[in-house]
């Protein structure tokens, strides 16, 4: 008996430190069910360790970091734009050559690109990012809100942002990372559907199948409006997005679809450089190709119907995503410049 | 749960290796920081230097960021590198560095949210209690395993002890702490007793 006692507190012990064997866990599994005690004994030992203990930060934890973290030299002097009454920093434009973005490693680059400012007689007037193909970047805005814009998409707001409203303007993919401010709440809007956010993360993916909108909520709260919904009736109104939904706006049906989903890194990776696919089919991956390397696709043959792939690239040279999306032998590749020619084999002769 | 995610430190991780993202190089800092300090002061008597000692360990891995992704388990990773800095820190001394050293840093540690389903604020203390007079070794060990999850082996690895030291230390910890909850519930809680009648019908 004393044996078996002395056993119990190891298997416990194993099971708290989740190194237990299956053959272990049964044997607990019995002698809880021995009494009542041996169960409230075990749920109280588990819960205490899973809690955790108070990790204080020490005094000098913060003076610590400053000496650990040694600043990045600055990419390049910041310029400063200044258009009616706020000051916007961006950092500087390394355009490097599309040409050598092409075959390089698709690169993430921090940076705010093609600025276009048009003015109009001291009005607040509407400022632009547009990230091209081949290249994602990161755009600061006043309030402290940071958006990832994805390659060919592009983010307008007004000079006055901020002061009154958050209101931007989205065509193509970005990640948004929303700073906290319930008096002024964020508004993206994108076609004709409106999306409102206190301080959340958030993707919204306009290229999904072509003209619908994906929107994925990482983190807080998400509404989901249609503009134009008050002019047709019967029509859904609004819809609420928690974390592990995404939401998507068919263009054509005028409706929101609400799903669950398993895992909101797979549709925000790509700002961390991962291009991937979810049951994409053909035209799918070419856009996202497309986009991705800033090449152009051509092909000669018809590919298969029944394209279906899933997978991830990290930081891939289009070449090694073209041999691995081939290797089945369904198809051979030129890259000349920035296109890509496709040689589907079962190519029909005349 | 505040056992830390793992996914989400990776998440950190990625974000300091790719974009060199102060911010998240602050929160990983900021988790791992005070943890380490308090596990290499069972070594070096002065905070001061066990300070020093995990800076260093620090500033090495955001010296070498773009390899942090690479590192399969960053908490092993960091209780290793940073029990390698005390041996080099007492080789420069020409001092041995042993197990008997190990010291009681008088460091207290408290449950967070102590009240929950089945634990109440005084049973939390208690267990505070409990694990607050365990011997050193039995505390370091306790702390490593159960609340940071490292494995058997990998505790054994970083303390210089075997496993199965290992598995006597918290063998002898889970019967101390059980010894303890039997009293208590024993000293007829109407609350708790509730609860059992509650899971009986499960």
């Amino acid at each position: 008996m004393t044996s078996k006692k002395g056993n119990i507190d190891r298997i416990i012990s194993r099971t708290l430190a989740g190194d237990a064997s299956n053959r272990e866990e049964k044997e607990l599994k019995d002698w809880i069910l021995e009494e009542d005690e041996h169960y409230l004994e075990f749920k109280i030992l588990q819960e205490s360790a899973l809690k955790g203990f108070k990790e204080r930060k020490l005094l000098n934890t913060d003076s610590t970091f400053e000496k650990v973290w040694e600043k990045e030299a600055p990419q390049k002097k910041g310029v400063h734009y200044k258009i009616g009454f706020s000051v916007f920093k961006t950092v500087a434009v390394s355009a490097a050559g599309l040409a050598l973005i092409l075959l390089s490693v698709f690169s993430y680059r921090q940076l705010v690109i093609n600025q276009e400012i048009s003015r109009v007689n001291g009005q607040p007037v509407m400022i632009e990012k547009f990230s091209p193909m081949g290249q994602i970047s990161k755009v600061f805005l006043p309030d402290g809100s940071l958006v990832w814009l994805n390659a060919d998409s592009k983010l307008q707001y007004s000079s006055n942002f901020g002061e009154k409203t958050r209101t931007v303007s989205l065509t193509g993919e970005a990640y948004f990372e929303i700073k906290q401010d319930q008096t002024k709440p964020f508004l993206v809007k994108s076609g004709n559907v409106a999306i409102t956010a206190t301080g959340t993360s958030f993707n919204v993916n306009t290229f999904y199948n072509n003209s619908d909108i994906e929107i994925v909520l990482d983190e807080g709260e998400l509404t989901i409006e249609n503009l134009f919904s008050s002019l047709i009736p019967g029509m859904p109104l609004k819809t609420t997005l928690v974390p592990g939904e995404k939401a998507i706006y068919s263009l054509r049906e005028s409706l929101f679809d609400v799903d669950d989903i398993q895992d909101s890194y797979d549709y925000t990776c790509w700002k961390d450089g991962v291009l991937s696919f979810r049951h994409a089919d053909f035209e799918t991956v070419v856009n996202s190709l497309e986009r991705w390397y800033g090449v152009e696709f051509t092909w000669d043959g018809e590919p298969d119907t029944g394209w279906n792939y899933t997978g991830a690239f990290n930081n891939e040279y289009l070449e090694s995503v073209l041999k691995s999306l081939g290797l089945d032998g369904e198809f051979s590749y030129e890259i000349k410049n920035n296109a890509v020619q496709l040689i589907f084999s079962d190519k029909q002769d005349f | 749960m505040v056992v830390v995610d793992k996914l989400y430190i990776q998440k950190l991780l990625v974000r300091i290796a790719r974009h060199s993202d102060e911010e998240a190089a602050r929160e990983f800092f900021e988790i791992f920081h005070p943890k380490l300090v308090r596990f290499a002061a069972i070594y070096i008597s002065s905070t001061s230097m066990a300070n020093d000692l995990v800076a260093d360990v620090f500033l090495k891995l955001f010296r070498n960021k773009r390899k942090l992704e690479d590192i399969r388990d960053i908490q092993y990773y960091l209780y290793k590198s940073v029990k390698n800095q005390c041996i080099t820190y007492y080789k420069k001394r020409r001092e041995e560095i042993s197990l008997d050293d190990i010291e009681d840093t008088g460091y207290t540690y408290e449950i967070v949210n102590p009240e929950s389903e089945f634990l109440t604020n005084e049973l939390s203390a208690k267990i505070e209690d409990i694990i607050n007079n365990f011997p050193p070794k039995r505390k370091i060990i306790y702390k490593m395993v159960v609340i940071d999850g490292l494995k058997y082996k990998e505790a054994a690895e970083i303390l210089d002890l075997s496993v199965k030291t290992i598995e006597n230390h918290l063998a002898l910890a889970v019967k101390t702490l059980r010894g303890s909850i039997r009293e208590y519930l024993g000293s007829s809680d109407a609350k708790l007793n509730q609860k059992i009648s509650k899971h009986k019908k499960i």
